[in-house]
């Protein structure tokens, strides 16, 4: 059923738009619409990976458009694939659940749900797509598609982050248009072929110049994953609502430019042209820079919501350390905490939103003793900051060690300094989380009566919150079922 | 027996979160349910004794699978840690009013209990690794349990250093995993020999800076003297007697299995382990305050320890008494800790304080409390015919042993020699110490405590009974040192990968010898410091002064001007970065836009136009989210149309 794989783009950006002209006036019909969607085009993503998993890839190829040889708009889902469509269509149904009440105190919900929903499908095609082209269209779009979610609240501080937004993502456009022309002259196609689509006579001699466009793709698709120094968009875009920040900019938006480059790395430019060169030197030092870099901010802002989205700086760098470790091994370890950051990071910023939603209360030192008010929320939080420092058995710790010890088998001093990067960031990462969770349960100003307006979120806020927490330790205990399932990519099993 | 291993170790954890909980609404309930949990842990440790060793694996776990194993030390240890553990949580009735108000303290004291038999039981470094941090993290709580003003100052620097020692211990992990490709002690210890020392080194260096600030050890003992008379005092009790030995137990795991025979690892061991003998012993000297008089005890007695495992790694495989007084002293230490910390805890309750001056006499007419402390002073200063002797004497002799082996080679000795005589010298500060608090406590006339009665109320029937045994087994285990104490390092000593064949005469002339002079220094320690300059006589009595001079603090002094040094140096470079970032993108479109009248315009909430030459009423025909409308629109279009045309949909 080939269908899905196109239904799970296409339905979600119609239905945005559907949304959009109906303009619901009230909020239950409203909701429930954008419930249903959403479950819906998650069950057509749902299908799409389970044949793909079980039938292979050219089960669920679709083709919509197909200019020529080179250029054509297809779907094709792949494992690859499998592993980013999981987590979004996961985690998109429990955001929505979450933002039907968190978005009542922001209002212009219409608006919010038509571009939250139309951001679903444009993001299920960049995990779709079938070669370069495609992806770039969805890439594109998706920029497009998730601006009016920054500038949610139209107030100076959201336009002036949106117009940030703007500004970096159109620079990677251009960075990135550069290079994909140069991949389609030197390469025989653009579908995504694992171990490179470079025409291998005309590669030759012309290596430094490759190496050197494809630095220039990596920043490109950088931008979208916030690498220094292109990730100054990432923590402005935190003043947009928390069920964006959360979701966008902790997982799709950002995971997006991760796969991108996992993409360019792996299936565009190909590990044999780049392994060992100063290609690789230049985007390993420059992921181990953004780590630490992000721990480093992230520690001395009081901001908890900046905080955060400092940390994301900093986490996604781990995975583009790991992709561009350029071994099965980085392969996997980047997906693995691809995922695990995905649940971890979306938990946190849940937890802060709830925070901001019920007590109002933006920065970390104010937050004393909020357990005796909020309890739920600070458990939640507190397992999830764990997770995130990588204290074993949780999930964090998994990916951590995996990355980790990726890079230390390189045996060279990238991955010396990558390895020692993730250390400090271990470091720093306990340092910006553990005060925050500490004062939430043992206040260091002393005891004094919280506000009595301060109260528990509701049900809508905290079960999907608790969801992800149960999704956390699923995902620490069943660690190695999906290490067993990342080494079944076609092409990992196997050598560089 | 996998049964019974995972039972000991996840059994503690999940009657925490009953009572965390509140699963039973009675608090009989819940008092029942600790004092169980703690009894079966125990006996379940008892039985283990009765089987052959053997291991246990959970491969679902974490990705890497936990692996757990027993017997000799481990053994050893366990049932220490259950012992203790009893005494702690018998100890936390009487400290505590109820169970209901202080679950917290109760449900972390179980977590904890779980991670650190975990510690113990572990087979590969991951569990270890696993367990060590779950049990550096909880046990936190306690410390921070008081809050109050010594705990908000204490419990930070625990848990940082904390961190930060689990994060350095993962980084030698790492590394030991990227030369070894496996983290089972078994398999590591047989090829260790293959792997660079030098890597080897580094990797076991790194490790233990996360053991060692567990165990106390100098520079990384800061938290020690904070944290004990912070936390309340069952958690201290747990923490010195059990969650330091978590520490020295890594520590001998990476001198026997990993690193045995280095050269470079042992003296550095060494000279810690001398410091941290030495300035513990001086700081209790100095200490105007019972609890941390007795912490850092804590912090000397564990550099004891490591003096004699540095000696173990050094001698390779020929010291065979530096196996058994390690092991021995780790027993006695923890059963002496136990004791002094419970009376500690009375006295606290009695005064409100440990402060010397506040406390001074007040145990004068409590005879049992009087023969109890006597018996443990006994036994850590080292008098012949006390268990502590026996441990002591068997450390001694293999500083001893190991200078006389290099005599006979003609190598330098002179380290060792000097590492003997602050051996002996930090005996006798204890000595000092323990005297001048025995005086302060039981002799030392104060009109406050002049009219109390002598009654046994002032500790309860099960802690008195608890107190008791293991203050007498001092005894007893000194007086027949053949019997006991030797069997006990016998079982243990495989874990140490040697045999503990040795015939040593513990009452001869040479070894009385030793102590005799460890005494005669303690002796004159008191009478010319701790009576002279210590103490101001008034007419009031006795006046215990503070002659430490305040600003001599480790953590003041360092630890925290260079984490703010580092903190601003990072901040800098950070802000530099950002600026430059800013200015590498922002900058070009600046200039661009130089001449530009834009601005941008707050406009109707149901519109989200951003960027117009002019400020215009209605703008959504102009408006850019209009534009992006169209876009989207042209490509839907587009894509309908593809559809229609084709034929492959259905």
């Amino acid at each position: 059923m080939k269908i899905f794989t196109l239904l799970s783009v296409l339905f979600p950006i119609i239905c945005g738009f559907a949304l959009l002209i109906w303009k619901p006036q009230n909020r239950k019909p409203r909701n429930i619409y954008s419930m249903v969607v959403v479950c819906i085009t998650s069950v057509f993503v749902l299908i799409t990976l389970f044949q793909t998993v079980n039938y292979g890839s050219e089960s669920v190829r679709f083709e919509i458009y197909h200019l020529d040889d080179i250029l054509s708009l297809a779907l094709s889902p792949d494992k690859a694939s499998v592993v980013f469509g999981a987590i979004i269509s996961i985690l998109w149904p429990i955001t929505t659940v979450y933002a039907f009440s968190y978005m009542e105190h922001e209002g212009k919900e219409t608006k919010f749900f038509t571009f939250f929903i139309i951001t679903y499908g444009v993001v299920a095609g960049i995990a779709f797509s079938a070669n370069f082209f495609t992806m770039y269209l969805f890439y594109e779009l998706m920029t497009l598609a998730t601006l009016p979610l920054v500038m949610h609240s139209m107030d100076a501080k959201a336009r002036s982050a949106g117009k940030k937004y703007l500004i970096y993502s159109m620079c990677g456009a251009a960075l990135i248009f550069v290079s994909l022309i140069i991949l389609i002259l030197y390469g025989n196609t653009l579908n995504f072929t694992y171990g490179g689509i470079l025409n291998t006579e005309m590669v030759k001699g012309n290596e430094t110049f490759l190496q050197f466009i494809f630095i220039i793709g990596f920043f490109g698709f950088g931008v979208k994953s916030a690498i220094f120094p292109l990730h100054d968009w990432l923590p402005s875009a935190s003043v947009a609502p928390t069920p964006v920040t959360a979701l966008l900019h902790a997982v799709a938006v950002v995971k997006s430019g991760a796969f991108a480059i996992m993409r360019l790395i792996y299936f565009g430019f190909g590990t044999a042209i780049l392994y060992g060169s100063f290609a690789q030197s230049v985007v390993i030092v420059a992921s181990a820079i953004t780590i630490i870099y992000g721990s480093a901010m992230a520690l001395r802002t009081p901001h908890l919501k900046r905080t955060l989205a400092y940390s994301t700086v900093a986490n996604l760098s781990y995975i583009l350390l790991a992709f561009a470790l350029m071994t099965p091994d980085g392969l996997i370890g980047g997906f693995m905490h691809m995922i695990c950051h995905a649940v971890i990071k979306i938990t946190l910023f849940f937890c802060a939103g709830a925070i901001l939603h019920c007590s109002e209360l933006e920065n970390i030192c104010d937050m004393e003793n909020l357990h005796k008010k909020m309890p739920v929320t600070c458990a939640v939080f507190l397992i999830s900051s764990l997770s995130l420092m990588g204290i074993p058995p949780l999930c964090g710790f998994t990916s951590k060690w995996t990355i980790a010890t990726a890079a230390t088998a390189l045996g060279n001093w990238q991955g010396i300094v990558g390895a020692c990067a993730l250390i400090v960031s271990a470091v720093l990462s306990a340092l910006y989380l553990i005060p925050v969770a500490v004062r939430f349960y043992f206040p260091l100003k002393g005891v004094k009566e919280l506000s009595e307006e301060i109260h528990e979120a509701d049900k809508k806020m905290t079960v999907p919150m608790i969801l992800l927490i149960v999704i956390m330790l699923v995902l620490s205990v069943t660690g190695h079922h999906i290490y067993e399932f990342l080494s079944s990519i076609p092409g990992i099993g196997g050598s560089i | 027996m996998s049964f019974l291993l995972n039972f000991l170790v996840f059994f503690p954890m999940l009657m925490a979160v009953v009572i965390y909980c509140r699963a039973f609404k009675s608090e009989k309930a819940n008092n029942f349910i600790i004092i169980f949990t703690t009894v079966a842990e125990l006996a379940g440790v008892c039985v283990l004794y009765g089987f052959s060793k053997s291991e246990v694996t959970l491969d679902f776990f974490c990705s890497f699978g936990i692996t757990f194993t027993f017997g000799s030390f481990r053994t050893v240890m366990a049932t220490i840690t259950t012992f203790v553990w009893l005494a702690g949580m018998l100890f936390a009735r009487d400290w505590f009013d109820s169970v209901e108000n202080n679950k917290r303290f109760y449900a972390f004291a179980l977590l904890v209990l779980g991670a650190t038999l975990g510690v113990f039981f572990s087979k590969d470094f991951m569990t270890m690794f696993m367990f060590f941090e779950i049990m550096s993290l909880t046990s936190y709580v306690w410390v921070a349990h008081a809050e109050d003003d010594a705990s908000k100052k204490a419990a930070p620097t625990y848990l940082y250093i904390g961190i930060i020692g689990g994060l350095s211990m993962l980084t030698g992990i790492i590394l030991l995993y990227s030369i070894c490709g496996t983290l089972d002690f078994n398999v590591i210890y047989g090829s260790a020999k293959t792997y660079p020392v030098r890597i080897r080194t580094i990797a076991g260096i790194c490790m233990l800076v996360g053991f060692g600030a567990k165990a106390g050890m100098f520079p990384l003992h800061v938290w020690m003297p904070r944290s004990y008379p912070a936390a309340p005092t069952p958690g201290t009790i747990l923490l010195s007697g059990v969650l330091s030995k978590c520490g020295v137990f890594g520590i001998t795991l990476l001198s026997c299995w990993l690193l045995g025979g280095v050269k470079v690892w042992g003296t550095t061991l060494l000279v810690l382990a001398v410091a941290t003998m030495f300035f513990g012993a001086l700081l209790a000297l100095f200490s105007t305050d019972m609890k941390r008089t007795i912490a850092c005890s804590s912090m000397s007695q564990v550099g004891f320890i490591l003096v004699a495992l540095s000696m173990l790694v050094l001698s390779g495989q020929s010291n065979l008494m530096g196996v058994s007084g390690t092991i021995l002293h780790v027993l006695n230490h923890s059963l002496i800790k136990t004791c002094l910390f419970i009376i500690c805890g009375v006295v606290y309750m009695i005064n409100k304080s440990t402060d010397l001056n506040e406390i001074k006499g007040s145990c004068r007419n409590k005879p049992f409390f009087m023969i109890c402390f006597i018996l443990v002073t006994c036994s850590i200063a080292g008098i012949p015919g006390f268990s502590g002797y026996i441990s002591k004497t068997l450390m001694h002799e293999s500083i001893v042993e190991y200078i006389e082996i290099l005599e006979h080679y003609g190598r330098p000795v002179a380290i060792y020699k000097f590492s003997e005589i602050m051996f002996l010298v930090s005996g006798g500060l204890t000595f000092a110490y323990m005297t001048r608090l025995f005086y302060i406590l039981f002799i030392a006339k104060n009109e406050k405590h002049k009219n109390c009665e002598s009654a046994l109320n002032y500790i309860s029937v099960p802690v008195g009974i608890v107190l008791g045994i293991t203050a007498l087994s001092m005894l007893i285990m000194g007086l027949t040192p053949h019997k006991t104490m030797d069997s006990i390092a016998h079982y243990s000593a495989s874990f140490f990968l040697r045999s503990s064949a040795y015939d040593v005469k513990y009452f001869s002339t040479a070894n009385l010898k030793g102590a005799f002079i460890s005494i005669c220094i303690g002796i004159a320690v008191l009478l010319l410091i701790g009576m002279k300059f210590l103490t101001r006589k008034t007419n009031d009595g006795e006046v215990y002064l503070d002659r430490w001079p305040k600003w001599l603090d480790i953590e003041y002094l360092v630890y925290r001007p260079l984490l703010s040094i580092l903190a601003l140096l990072g901040a800098t470079i950070a802000r530099a970065y950002e600026t430059l970032s800013a200015l590498l993108v922002l900058g070009p479109v600046n200039i661009i836009f130089h001449n530009a009248e834009a601005e941008w315009i707050p406009h109707q909430d149901n519109n989200f136009n951003v960027y117009s030459k002019k400020n215009k009423i209605s703008i959504v025909r102009e408006s850019f989210s209009y534009d992006l409308i169209l876009a989207c629109v042209g490509i839907a279009v587009f894509l309908i149309f593809i559809l229609i045309r084709v034929s492959i949909i259905f």
